[in-house]
């Protein structure tokens, strides 16, 4: 038979379900017997229910789920700037070693689909700005008016 | 966001070349769990915001040192938690960190021993939602770091006793003995914010 205290001391695994099967039975029957202990272990495990409660609700949403407004946003979101400043100082601390030209950077800011689309979408416009001038060439000027004979 | 195992030594390969695109994705699969992490630790955005960073500045440097025995996540958050623990001293020692996130009437209540709010007629329907969540993190940010990771690390992070184990280098008895005691020492914190004992 365990003792409180070494009950107490098994709170934890206990809650993670790290123990023996013998030594679960042990934790079990010590709380069957003690009111006292059964309180204890509740509010231990409120504690920690508390904890889950506090992960869930800074988790991501689901993918697919509607984009949570800015003030609705989980505090633990991280800025939307994180990449930029990380490269900012990388540039800066490597002496422009790396993520020295604009492109770079602008990569890991879009998302690649956008820039391929961004890059479609441009050729379809230029594409199509080519193909709207008039399919008939212009008339070639007329040819100036041959000179009047000097008398 | 998870990467199999192929993925992700591919994707090490290329931040070994240190492949700037590689780093880009990489930085946008790990932001959310790196700032979570270290917001967290730190309980203070600001500084989380730096951190995080700098936690990034460290992977693209030593990536070489990853040896590919653990994860790269689970390598990562070491990294983070390193950064964490260093940070937390940093601050300590510049007497900023207590006032920072302490300095309002809860937290000081929290230093002082006092309640942070008026004892309710009903305990049961005092500890819910947001304000657990506030009394939560204003008694993590009195554990010591050790205890603070721990907690984080397994209760908030939701990491397996193998995966913290990798990340703090402790072998599995002193992870869990530990964890024990810095639950054991969250409650006590808690437990003095409000000013009463938990409720069963």
């Amino acid at each position: 038979m365990l003792t409180d205290d070494e009950v107490r001391d098994l709170f934890s695994a206990y809650h993670d379900r790290e123990l023996s099967p013998e030594r679960t039975e042990a934790v079990r029957a010590a709380l069957d017997a003690s009111a006292p202990l059964q309180r204890e272990y509740a509010a231990f495990g409120r504690m920690l229910d508390g904890l889950s409660a506090m992960a869930a609700a800074s988790e991501a949403p689901l993918p697919g789920a509607s984009a949570p407004k800015a003030a609705d946003a989980p505090k633990d979101a991280p800025p939307p700037d994180l990449l930029e400043g990380v490269q900012r100082r990388l540039q800066k601390r490597s002496g422009g070693r790396f993520y020295a030209d604009g492109w770079s950077r602008l990569a890991g800011i879009l998302p690649l689909e956008l820039i391929a689309t961004l890059v479609l979408i441009a050729l379809v416009i230029a594409y199509a700005a080519m193909t709207m001038v008039s399919p008939h060439p212009a008339p070639a000027p007329a040819p100036a008016a041959p000179a009047a004979p000097s008398p | 966001m998870t990467l199999d195992v192929e993925a992700e030594r591919a994707l090490v390969e290329r931040l070994r070349r240190r492949d700037e695109a590689a780093f880009n994705l990489f930085v946008r699969a790990y932001q959310a769990k790196v700032f979570s992490l270290v917001q967290r630790m730190l309980g203070n955005r600001a500084e989380a915001e730096d951190l995080a960073q700098e936690v990034f500045i460290t992977v693209f440097r030593s990536i070489d040192s990853f040896r590919g025995d653990a994860r790269l996540g689970t390598w990562l958050y070491r990294v983070a938690i390193n950064h964490c623990k260093n940070r937390i001293k940093y601050l300590d020692r510049r007497v900023t960190r207590g006032h920072d996130a302490l300095d309002d009437e809860g937290g000081k209540a929290l230093t002082e021993g006092g309640p942070v709010m008026s004892r309710p007629d009903r305990p049961d329907e005092s500890m819910q939602g947001a304000e657990m969540a506030r009394v939560i993190e204003r008694a993590l940010g009195l554990l010591e770091e050790e205890h603070r990771a721990l907690v984080v690390l397994r209760d908030l992070e939701g990491l397996s006793y193998e995966e913290i184990m990798t990340i703090t280098g402790l072998p599995e008895g002193t992870v869990k003995s530990r964890l024990h005691r810095a639950r054991a020492a969250l409650r006590e914190a808690i437990e003095r914010g409000l000013g009463y004992k938990l409720p069963e």
